[in-house]
């Protein structure tokens, strides 16, 4: 019987659904990985085994491929954490204020590192933040036995890891895998199927904006996939720097569609319908190729050569001759635009058709250079508010614990900290922290009856203490698993462990368990008030750092070099946009304005860089270097503040430019076909200007929010 | 070889050691397994891998000591 | 198509049979196999006190000097005693001079009869005789004492070894049974070997012992004897002598550690320090048949 017969086999005997299955393996799975952790911590002689239970429970997850790059990252972060901590007890454990000070800094630093990534690099900082407190603060608290604390608590910590990832991968795994071959397939198709659409008229433009709304969302769906599946499977790693180009293949594609998008529309707007014919009978054969794509990477490879030969036929000499002359630039931009996608669609299905191979064969090679791979937009600002933040808040609950003398200040600190560095990157970081609390009741109020009644009733079998476990831990992860509860059900499962905390010996001491609840809560509120109310972190604050560090991309597409510029640009308004899109707590309308912003700067920024980069590669034109960067420069002052008279001068830089082009006198072929490029990019971006005037708020979104 | 090991006054069990060079050859072996396809006679890899893992370290162990 | 199938679980079943097999030897190994990183280096300290009062006239050793058995290791000022040495010597030939007055006295009235002198004034004077012998014999030994005091006013070493921690300066004052100084018996270092309880029963006196040392070193030994015994961490005793045990949970229960003593092999080669800390492993089953063919000898 093979595995797909005995799964089918199992869902019928349990009458369960496949998300139902998930759940019950991933509850499964995680006590089995929990008890082992402790087994082994208890069996090793470990002072803390619950250190062990709570790393399980936190870097549990249902998809083996998580848990392992969890796994990685925490283990990473634990080692760092171990190593500053040592020093900063070594340095200043004789002066508490200095102490907490430069653990408050080094948390900051965490936290706002991992607003900086967000993605699973974050992870690993926020686990050297919060290993510096789970060693620093009873190392420095006694000081003889810190070396001995870290490396104990370091121990727990791999040892939990370590069970986690090993049940995770071999214990019925849920596997993401699939679920990448599956989005690169139907992201090739969808994407495939859109373009074919859009070009033969047949879609809707509002179905065409839901479609591409949903592909540009795949984006950073494939990403945070890949970077999982990564460490899941050697199949993936393998051809992982070629899945890092596909997607910028794809970003790149996906981009130019845009703009020939918009300018279709715009010509549809006018009532120019010529313009729009003579694109479509010109793509006829494309369209025909896409509206055939293939379901696999074996078939994009007979697809491949199909695609070539279509998007040869696009190159050949246009017959102008029916345009009329106002017409004309729009139309050999579309054609132009329409070459730039081929060109692209065919890089991406190359990459796409080598996935096949574990070794790309040399028809494959991707065209890319190997550098190329997205990069989500790391915020400074963000990441500055992130740091000020958890310091803040660590610097208020240790004043407090000073102040007291609170037995369990340092819980509290540790809880503060944990809350800060978590949600550092989260969109709705309050919601975050009341969820959290939620969990914490729950957990603070069952492990009272627990640790004080039913584990001294279960006597000194481990088996028994595991079965005790069970009723509070199996409603808590089963929680956990459901996207919509898992803020409430994985606290609780956590802080049910660290108050439960089965140790060897076991001391039962209700003034410590609620000591210790307390310190949840009032570490918890500390992080709430830091995120709502003394820095916030939501809403329209949000959504004004999110368009400020739009608006930033406008100039650096200006101004830094070409090089792996254009992935950078898209990769980081891609992300911006998706950030944009989860912001809370602000008016729909307010973000719809700012993914417009987000959509007219990715056309203007796509229309610049092609003409920066026909600049760059032509000497003959080396002459207008001095207009391009004064009509880039007066580009930016637009972007930095919106204004009817900026974008006047920028408009009349840009005519003149444009005239100063055309006036050129160029007799080799190839460089007229450079000016001609270059004409049809300075076209774009004065038609993507012009829109933005058309629709105020776009353009000016940010400077609104700003004023 | 000896069972411990110090670093910088610290003795560390050499088991740690023959850990990570198991852990890191358990991870080349699978990449060269990806890369020449031989993951299609193995049944369960995840299981496998492990069980290579448990084969090196054990075996590495085993000769330390 | 099945020969593959076949084919793929077979070969992960196999090597998922090794793995197991492999990795429950190395854990027997490592969990069971009788080795420790808690052994520590022992020896027998020698406490050395002076037997009389004094000042400390003269110290011919340094610290951590190795010294022969016999050695001299320290002078208390003897003027004192050489004084006392006079001064019962004087006692002496008093009661020397004494005795022999008495003796004459009572031999001379022992001849005369009893007419003449009363038979109680003989008897008085032939105890007196006897008393003054008596006298003379104290002060003998009290000669003797003093002249013993005089002689313990130099200390000697009573083994080869090492002087250690020795802080004693001229001029400072000794009393009496305060130690002065440690002597490291050069002869007597051993190491205890401290093993899980659950290691012992591959342990057995003979074993032949390699001993790794921090510093790097490598010694060889034997296993000389397992200990009887050992305190009940939770036996202790209460008020009114009743038993106090501490209720306690222990989910998993852990092996103590039993001390076990190590003599080493070709001592005089590897200079140790007692209480260092080494690795010991010892390699069970190798002695068994010599063992067994001493046991009845010895």
């Amino acid at each position: 019987m093979s595995g797909t017969d005995l799964r089918h086999f199992g869902r019928q005997l349990f009458g369960l659904t496949p998300p139902q299955r998930i759940t019950v393996l991933f509850v499964f799975r995680t006590i089995v990985s929990a008890a082992l952790a402790m087994w082994l911590s208890m069996r090793f002689g470990l002072d803390r085994p619950s250190t062990s239970m709570i790393t399980v429970i936190i870097v549990a997850q249902p998809q083996s491929g998580l848990v392992l790059a969890k796994s990685v990252y925490r283990a990473l972060g634990t080692l760092i954490g171990c190593g500053v901590t040592l020093l900063f007890v070594s340095l200043f454990a004789q002066y508490r204020e200095l102490f907490i000070g430069s653990v408050a800094l080094w948390v900051g630093i965490c936290a706002a590192g991992s607003a900086y990534f967000r993605d699973f690099k974050a992870y690993g900082f926020i686990l050297s933040g919060y290993t510096a407190l789970i060693i620093g603060f009873p190392a420095a608290l006694h000081t003889g036995v810190t070396f001995d604390t870290a490396l104990s608590r370091v121990s727990e910590v791999l040892l939990g890891i370590l069970c986690a990832g090993v049940v995770a991968d071999t214990v019925f795994p849920h596997r993401l895998a699939p679920a990448l071959v599956e989005l690169v397939r139907t992201r090739y198709r969808d994407f495939a199927m859109l373009i074919a659409g859009t070009l033969s008229s047949r879609d809707e433009p509002g179905e065409s904006a839901r479609r591409h709304a949903r592909l540009a969302g795949d984006i950073m769906r494939f990403e945070s996939l890949r970077a999982s599946v990564y460490f899941e499977d050697p199949e993936v790693r393998i051809r992982n720097p070629r899945l890092q180009q596909l997607n910028v293949a794809f970003m790149a594609a996906l981009t130019s569609f845009h703009a020939l998008e918009r300018l279709l529309a715009r010509q549809r707007a006018k009532g120019g319908d010529l313009i729009d014919r003579i694109v479509c009978t010109r793509a006829k054969s494309l369209i025909d190729v896409l509206a055939d794509p293939p379901g696999s990477a074996a078939e994009a490879r007979t697809t491949l050569p199909r695609l070539e030969s279509a998007v040869a036929a696009l190159s050949m000499p246009v017959d102008a001759s029916g345009i009329p002359p106002e017409q004309a630039p729009e139309f050999h931009s579309g054609i132009d635009l329409l070459r730039q996608l081929g060109d692209e669609l065919i890089t991406y299905t190359r990459l796409y058709a080598s996935l096949a191979h574990a070794v790309p064969p040399a028809a494959l090679r991707p065209a890319l250079p190997d550098s190329s791979r997205f990069t989500p937009h790391g915020d400074l600002p963000t990441a500055i508010a992130a740091g000020a933040r958890a310091a803040l808040a660590l610097v208020l609950v240790c004043t407090f614990w000073i102040a007291t003398d609170w037995s369990a200040g340092s819980g509290a600190a540790l809880i503060a900290c944990i809350v800060c560095c978590f949600f550092a990157a989260s969109p709705t970081p309050v919601l975050a922290t009341r969820q959290m609390m939620l969990g914490a009741v729950f957990s603070t109020l069952l492990s009272w009856p627990y640790a004080l009644i039913l584990q001294p009733a279960v006597g000194d079998s481990f088996t028994m203490l595991i079965v005790s476990m069970l009723p509070i831990m199996i409603p808590a992860l089963w929680l956990a698993a459901q996207p919509a509860t898992a803020g409430v059900g994985l606290p609780a499962a956590l802080f049910f462990a660290s108050l439960a905390a089965p140790q060897t010996p076991m001391i039962q001491d209700p003034a410590s368990l609620l000591n210790q609840g307390l310190s949840l809560f009032l570490g918890m509120a500390a992080g709430g008030i830091v995120f709502s109310t003394l820095i916030p972190a939501e809403g329209a604050v949000r959504l004004d750092r999110l368009l400020n560090a739009l608006r930033k991309q406008l100039s650096e597409v200006c101004t830094r070099p070409l090089d792996g510029l254009r992935a950078r640009f898209e990769s980081h308004c891609r992300d911006l946009q998706m950030q944009i899109s989860i912001t809370t707590k602000i008016s729909e309308a307010a973000i719809t304005d700012a993914q417009n912003y987000g959509l007219s700067l990715l056309e203007i920024g796509h229309a610049i860089i092609d003409a920066r980069r026909t600049l760059a590669t032509h000497a003959d034109l080396a002459p207008l270097h001095g207009a391009m960067s004064a009509t880039l420069d007066a580009v930016v002052r637009v972007a930095e503040q919106a204004s009817a008279l900026r974008r006047r001068r920028a408009l009349k830089r840009l005519d003149d430019l444009i005239a100063d082009v055309g006036a050129m006198h160029l007799h080799a072929p190839a460089a007229l076909a450079a000016r001609q490029r270059l004409l049809h990019a300075l076209y774009r971006l004065r038609a993507g200007l012009l829109d933005a005037a058309d629709h105020p708020e776009s353009l000016s979104a940010g400077a609104a929010h700003a004023a | 070889m000896p069972r411990e090991f110090a670093l910088s006054g610290i003795l560390f069990p050499s088991l740690i050691v023959v850990f990570v060079i198991a852990a890191a050859v358990t991870w080349i072996i699978d990449g060269l397994m990806a890369r020449a396809n031989l993951h299609r006679y193995v049944w369960h890899p995840p299981l496998f891998r492990l069980a290579l893992f448990a084969c090196l370290f054990g075996a590495g162990g085993l000769l330390l000591y | 198509m099945n020969a593959i199938k076949a084919l793929r679980i077979l070969m992960t079943l196999a090597i998922c049979v090794i793995a197991v097999m492999v990795g429950t030897a190395l854990w027997d190994h490592y969990m069971l196999s009788p080795w420790t990183r808690d052994g520590r280096v022992r020896a027998d300290v020698v406490a050395i006190a002076p037997d009389v009062a004094g000042l400390i006239a003269d110290i011919p050793v340094h610290d951590n000097e190795y010294v022969h058995k016999g050695d001299l290791l320290m002078r208390i000022d003897d003027k004192r005693y050489q004084m006392a040495v006079d001064q019962a010597e004087a006692a002496l030939k008093a009661a020397d001079v004494e005795r022999h007055l008495r003796k004459q006295e009572a031999a001379r009235r022992a001849k005369l009869d009893s007419l003449v002198i009363s038979k109680e004034n003989r008897e008085t004077t032939s105890s007196q005789a006897a008393a003054a012998d008596a006298k003379y014999d104290a002060a003998q030994a009290a000669l003797d004492v003093a002249k013993l005091n005089l002689e313990r006013t130099e200390i000697h070493a009573p083994v080869d070894g090492y002087v250690t921690n020795f802080t004693a300066q001229v001029g400072d004052y000794a009393s009496v049974g305060k130690p002065v100084l440690a002597l490291i018996n050069a002869h007597s270092y051993y190491i205890l070997g401290y093993f899980e309880e659950t290691k012992l029963p591959r342990v057995r006196a003979g074993d032949p012992v390699r001993i790794h040392m921090m510093d790097g070193e490598e010694l060889t030994g034997r296993v000389q004897s397992v200990p009887r015994g050992i305190t009940d961490q939770n036996d202790t005793v209460g008020r009114s002598m009743l038993a106090n045990v501490n209720p306690t949970y222990n989910w998993v229960r852990l092996a103590q550690r039993i001390p076990v003593r190590i003599s080493i092999d070709d001592l005089e080669h590897h200079p140790l320090i007692a209480g260092q800390t080494c690795t010991v492993v010892i390699k069970p089953g190798k002695q068994d048949t010599k063992q067994a063919a001493a046991a009845p000898a010895g």
